[in-house]
Order: structure tokens, then C-alpha cells, then sequence
């Protein structure tokens, strides 16, 4: 799948539901596979633990970045800034959205419930800076720049 | 796939991702059509009002005063005979035998430990109650 716009990738956001996120506080980053969802003005939802690692980084320090790979298709690597989602009615919506995303494949059971923990945030990153890094070619070296920058600000 | 029919799951009210995982999972591989609670008095009304196929509760029901053995005797204690006879599913984290037996001797018809199964083990396992 060739991203270079907008569209494209979200597009490729749509398709996946997976992301690695990395969260950090003073010395102490924390990286996690993490079941997500997104909306159409690139504001990426996930559920955690509230006592979790990376929700007590992500409530001192909202910077957070995320990859999303696909073998043999693109790499999207992202920034943003998180909040925490309050409204009821939101999110509600975002967990059907995130359960929706885990149905999507037949015998993918989110993480998430294997773990014991406290109640559940919900954060929303919402995007600043995106790269994408175009995987379809199988040359050795690439003559144009694999990559693809996308601003959101 | 079997015939579909309602059921109506109440989890532990801290878990909502989970109900709505486990209704479209079931939607999905078991056509059936699945009405979320979480607690005791909002799974009573649906109960009344809508009399499901049949009852998957948690044990657990953390905003409740009452747990999910509580639904099982009120079901079970009901006057109206298609509430008294609905198959009730005990789907819970206490996997001890004292539980499983409260749960038996109260009228359950099935109890699933949920560290023990995976979705499909659940949805075979109550197959059986779908006429």
C-alpha cells in the first residue's frame, strides 16, 4: 500500500489496530503493544489501566509517540499530545469503536483483559507529526527518500 | 451456525470493554444478538422487559449491593415461568469449587471460568442451551 497524502494513511490507520506506544517520564520511557482506534481527524483512542505504566507517564508527561508496521507495506511512525477523555457519552463511543477494532480478527484477544489492574482511562492522542516509510519496495537502496512527512498542526 | 436467538450478559461493571468485545465476538461467531448490562437492578429490568434466550452473568458486580448469584436466585425464585426456567450462564474469575457449587445449588445451568477458556470454548459451551 503507497502512502504520500493524508487520505492514505488514514486509510492504513483504518485497516490496523495495533500500535506500538511510547510514553516517557523524567528517565523512565516505557514502550506497549496497545489495541487502538481512530477518527477521521487523526485523534487515535486507546483504553489502559489508570494504575498502568504508561498512564502514570502519560498523566505527568502527555508526549507520546506510536508506530504502526505492516510487513512489506509502510511503517507510520507518530507524535502527538494526549488527554484524557471525561465525557460519558465519549466514551462510550470509543470503547464500542475499540471493541470493534478488536473483533476484527477472528481469535485476537486485547491484552488488556489478561491484566489485572485498576479501572480504565481512556486517552486520545490527538497527532502533530506523522512519517511514513514506504516498505513495497524490495530493492537493496532506494533512489528517492522512502519517506513521506505529514504535518496535522 | 446455531439459530439466533437473544442473550443478555452482565460483566463486572469495571470491564466495559469487555462486554462489548464478548457481544461482538458473539455477534460474530455465533450470530447471536447480545443485550450489555452491569449491574444487578439494570439486568432485572431487561429481564422483565425483554426475557432473553438466556442469562451469561459475572459473579462480581462491582456497582451492585447484590452479585450475579443474587440475578441467578431471583431468576430462579420468579413467578413467571419463562423467567424461572431461563438457562442461566455463571462467566466469572473465581474458578474455586465453593463458588462453583453456591453457583449449581442456586440453579445454574453452566459455569465458566474465564482464565480457563478462550471465546470459542465459551460459545461451544453454550451452544447446548440454544434451542
Amino acid at each position: 500500500m503507497k502512502i504520500s497524502n493524508k487520505k492514505q494513511t488514514l486509510a492504513f490507520l483504518k485497516k490496523h489496530f495495533i500500535m506500538q506506544l511510547a510514553t516517557s517520564y523524567k528517565d523512565k520511557p516505557a514502550v506497549a503493544v496497545m489495541l487502538y482506534a481512530v477518527d477521521n481527524n487523526f485523534n487515535i483512542y486507546f483504553a489502559t489501566h489508570k494504575d498502568s505504566q504508561k498512564s502514570q507517564n502519560l498523566l505527568k508527561n502527555p508526549n507520546a509517540s506510536l508506530s504502526i508496521w505492516e510487513h512489506h507495506s509502510a511503517l507510520i511512525q507518530a507524535s502527538g499530545v494526549v488527554s484524557v477523555v471525561k465525557d460519558a457519552k465519549e466514551q462510550s463511543k470509543i470503547m464500542d469503536r475499540l471493541a470493534d477494532a478488536a473483533t476484527e480478527d477472528e481469535s485476537f484477544w486485547p491484552p488488556v483483559f489478561r491484566i489485572k489492574g485498576d479501572e480504565y482511562i481512556i486517552f486520545k492522542i490527538s497527532l502533530s507529526w506523522a512519517r511514513i516509510l514506504d516498505l513495497e519496495q524490495d530493492t537493496i537502496r532506494q533512489k528517492d527518500t522512502p519517506f513521506t512527512e505529514l504535518n496535522f498542526k | 451456525m446455531s439459530e439466533t436467538k437473544k442473550a443478555l450478559i452482565i460483566l463486572n461493571d469495571s470491564d466495559p470493554v469487555l462486554g462489548r468485545v464478548c457481544k461482538n465476538k458473539f455477534k460474530k461467531q455465533a450470530g447471536w444478538d447480545t443485550i450489555l448490562s452491569s449491574t444487578y437492578d439494570e439486568a432485572i429490568k431487561i429481564i422483565v422487559q425483554k426475557k432473553p434466550g438466556f442469562l451469561i452473568t459475572d459473579i462480581i458486580l462491582k456497582n451492585s449491593v447484590k452479585d450475579g448469584l443474587d440475578l441467578l436466585k431471583f431468576i430462579r425464585e420468579s413467578d413467571d415461568k419463562d423467567i424461572a426456567k431461563m438457562p442461566v450462564i455463571v462467566f466469572t474469575d473465581l474458578g474455586q469449587e465453593p463458588d462453583k457449587k453456591r453457583a449449581f445449588d442456586l440453579g445454574a445451568n453452566e459455569y465458566l471460568v474465564k482464565t480457563e477458556l478462550r471465546i470459542a470454548d465459551v460459545i461451544k459451551r453454550i451452544e447446548k442451551f440454544i434451542s
